[in-house]
């Protein structure tokens, strides 16, 4: 048994002492459930299958160096690209509405719905894409996305939109 | 009894871990080895509990040790005297990360895999007790946070003064919201005991 189970008070009640036994016993046949395989190169237990598997990093610093550098750069990169995608369809809408009409850009009030249902749509689709979590960078991709279906939606043009954040900033 | 193999039990002493730690960023093999042999197990029983498939619990096993390989020898592991916390952080996360991605796309058209784990679950449930039958039914009943503290208290073995610093919560709360989950397993498993006795079925639907 490991020595920490025994280093905070607070686990001893006598009635939840079955429990926590049941508790110990499902947690040793969890860690017995790995594969025993005597036929893998690999190794045939836990530990052996892991450690031929990671030894390399060990021993290849500028490899596992490359591969760090290489995530950190991914993942900012993807999420751009799925901010571009978000971006660059109600753009496309936009710029295809206007080529045809001289009216600002506006969505009917009765097809919202179904553009909201597209807009999330989308936003799996491209969350999908990515085969990392989000995590905290999703707050900012869905204020985005939320920021781009307004204006999609709204009556206002792109033009109104641009002169008021100038007037905003006192440009 | 512990998860972690007779003649490797897990060294308490973080002086100990910290210098086998240092050993293994230099390259040394033997102190890696070390390593894996004193965390690999808890952290695949940490898995397994949650996702029941052990293959894919393996598969997170090696990302783990993957991350923390390059970390060591990347110098990007900078967490003096937390190492277990930071294991396990690490480790719960990819977890988690495979509950969503599993949540996402749940189907799998490969019936000789469905089949196979399938045929060793029903292996796995030929060889526990009825209890921890119903107890792995139990835990499914918890919150997932919940659930978390009880498996890293006794999957990954872990101090509650660890816990609190893995899941970033006072130890005072993280203690309450452990006894509350223990006493929520024990009526649950009260009831199912009594509901398998009266039916002469076994866990409730």
């Amino acid at each position: 048994m490991n020595e920490n189970n025994h280093d905070t008070p607070g686990a001893i009640d006598p009635a939840l002492i079955e429990t926590e036994a049941t508790l110990r016993e499902a947690a040793r046949l969890d860690g017995l459930s790995a594969v025993v395989s005597h036929g893998q190169p690999n190794g045939h237990t836990l530990e052996d299958r892991i450690f031929a598997s990671t030894r390399d990093v060990l021993n290849r610093p500028n490899v596992a160096g490359r591969i760090g550098a290489g995530s950190a750069w991914s993942r900012p990169l993807k999420i751009a690209a799925a901010i571009a995608l978000f971006a660059g369809i109600p753009g496309v809408l936009w710029s295809v509405r206007n080529g045809t009409d001289t009216q600002p850009a506006t969505v009917a009030k009765n097809d919202s719905g179904v553009k909201s249902a597209a807009d999330v749509e989308l936003v799996l689709a491209a969350v999908s894409l990515l085969d990392e979590p989000l995590n905290g960078n999703f707050d900012q991709l869905a204020e985005d996305a939320a920021r781009l279906h307004e204006l999609v939606t709204s009556d206002r043009s792109y033009g109104t939109e641009s002169e008021e954040k100038t007037v905003k900033q006192g440009v | 009894m512990s998860v972690v193999p007779e003649g490797s039990q897990p060294g308490s002493d973080g002086a100990e871990i910290s210098a086998i730690l240092l050993a293994a960023s230099r390259g040394d093999e033997s102190a890696w080895r070390r390593i894996v042999d004193l965390y690999a197990r808890r952290v695949f029983a940490l898995a397994q509990a949650r996702l029941r498939n052990p293959e894919v619990a393996e598969e997170i096993a090696q990302s783990v040790f993957a991350t923390l390989a390059a970390k060591l020898v990347g110098g990007g592991y900078a967490e003096q005297g937390k190492f277990e916390p930071w294991l396990f952080r690490i480790a719960s996360n990819r977890i988690r990360d495979e509950q969503r991605r599993h949540r996402r796309h749940p189907t799998t058209h490969d019936t000789e895999l469905i089949s196979q784990h399938e045929a060793r679950s029903e292996a796995a449930r030929t060889t526990e007790s009825e209890q921890v039958t119903r107890l792995r039914w139990a835990m499914g009943q918890l919150t997932d946070s919940d659930r978390e503290i009880v498996e890293l208290r006794h999957h990954g073995q872990m101090s509650f003064a660890q816990i609190a610093e893995t899941v970033g919560e006072p130890l005072g709360t993280l203690l309450a919201r452990h006894h509350r989950a223990l006493a929520k397993l024990k009526a649950l498993l009260d009831e199912s005991k009594a509901a398998g006795a009266t039916a002469g079925g076994g866990i409730p639907s």
